[in-house]
């Protein structure tokens, strides 16, 4: 009996330990979450580094950022109706029965309605982005915007004949007739990011330009000082970087305005190859104006 | 009466019950002494030598502790926006106009990274149709 009392008082003790152990874990889970819990009010307000005149929105910002968000919702619903196309499209082929081509036909009418959606927008945008890149010239604007007008009316088009388009017959005819548009969007859509990437290039490069002559023009008035001769140096370096730089420009405008050099995803790489040699000269230009500064 | 003097079975005769004889009695064996259990008499643990009772205690004081925390960040952070100062507004009188136009033309020198092409052709399959049967 007495050995009883004193399992059962042991036993008691032991549960008491395991139930403030659980309770103290618990509670150090607590704090330690509480303590190191951010709160979405206070990550909001943290201070940032960029200060708020630096983010100048261009005009069509909102425009282009809502156009976006619908391109990427259409995109993901043309990738889900695109697999059930590929699937019914297969049932078809392996067993040839009227109801599998009934639904091949029907989900592949969906999926060409979804894939013209997405071009439509994915045009728009590029359409917007072109309008609002300054560094574009306005000719070359005009003309990439015609285009992108065009191609977007041609989608359009498309998309009512899909729809028209109740047999498969006629589905067959829509799609033989949409093949060589096809190609045609997606060099127009070379062609376009190609102007994207020089317009943005050539805006960077006149403010570069802009604000060396100022620089230059204010140390001009100082009085001569012993660094004089440094800063000589430094703004010719300068200046020659800036030469170079243009005459990239100049040579990558070329191939843009001929719409014959860039066509293929091929072309484009280089095409940014090129422009990511001109894109590292203008940050050493920026760095050589900062360096001006100092002296 | 005994039919014999000194025989010890003469007193039995009178006795009822016949079967047993009295030196068989248990006359002289002491009766058993059953030993009752030893309760032990437990003293009444004072309170604070429970471990259930400490622990709730501990447990209490610690989510007291718990709650206090929470009230005094949840004030510090409604009290920040009201102290709030942009720390790019006391770094900013150090650099000139100048060093303030090189560093904004930085920034807007990343949007322009060809790197980083925004609007790439979307991954659409042109040559969508409907394939004809295999043939078997």
């Amino acid at each position: 009996m007495k050995q009883q009392l004193l399992l059962a008082s042991k036993h008691l003790k032991l549960r008491a330990n395991g139930i403030t152990i659980l309770v103290c874990l618990l509670v150090n889970v607590l704090i330690g979450s509480s303590l190191f819990h951010v709160s979405p009010l206070a990550s909001a307000q943290e201070p940032t580094l960029i200060s708020p005149e630096i983010v100048v929105q261009a005009p069509l910002t909102v425009e282009i950022n809502a156009l976006r968000l619908k391109y990427r919702q259409e995109l993901e619903k043309y990738r889900d109706i695109d697999r059930q196309s590929k699937i019914a499209n297969e049932q078809y082929r392996q067993i040839n029965t009227l109801q599998s081509l009934e639904l091949a036909v029907t989900t592949l009418q969906r999926a060409l309605l979804s894939r013209g959606k997405v071009l439509e927008l994915y045009f728009t945008l590029l359409r917007f982005e072109v309008i609002n890149t300054t560094g574009i010239e306005d000719a070359a604007k005009q003309q990439l915007v015609e285009k992108l007008d065009r191609a977007v009316i041609d989608i359009s088009l498309n998309q009512a004949e899909i729809n028209l388009a109740t047999d498969r017959n006629r589905l067959d005819q829509v799609v033989a007739e949409f093949t060589p548009l096809g190609r045609t969007w997606e060099s127009l859509a070379y062609e376009s990011q190609a102007a994207l990437t020089l317009g943005r290039l050539q805006s960077m490069f006149d403010q570069v330009s802009a604000i060396k002559n100022e620089l230059e023009q204010s140390t001009a008035t100082e009085v001569v000082t012993l660094k004089q001769g440094a800063r000589d140096r430094a703004f010719a370096e300068t200046e020659t970087s800036l030469i170079s730089v243009n005459t990239q420009l100049a040579e990558m405008l070329v191939s843009v305005q001929n719409t014959e050099q860039i066509t293929s995803r091929n072309s484009l790489t280089y095409f940014l190859q090129q422009a990511d040699r001109v894109y590292s000269q203008l940050a050493q230009s920026i760095t050589f104006l900062e360096e001006l500064t100092k002296l | 009466m005994p039919i014999f003097k000194n025989d010890p079975t003469t007193e039995a005769v009178a006795d009822s019950n016949q079967t047993s004889f009295t030196w068989e009695e248990p006359l002289f064996e002491a009766a058993p002494v059953v030993s009752r259990p030893q309760v032990e008499v437990v003293a009444p643990q004072p309170w604070y030598k429970k471990p259930v009772i400490v622990g709730g205690l501990i447990t209490l004081v610690l989510l007291l502790l718990l709650l206090l925390l929470l009230v005094s960040s949840r004030r510090t952070t409604q009290q920040r926006p009201a102290n709030l100062t942009f720390p790019a507004a006391t770094i900013v009188p150090t650099e000139s106009p100048m060093q303030k136009k090189i560093r904004e033309l930085r920034s807007g020198l990343q949007a322009a990274d060809p790197s980083v092409q925004t609007l790439p052709f979307p991954p659409v399959d042109l040559e969508l149709q409907l394939t004809p049967p295999s043939n078997r």
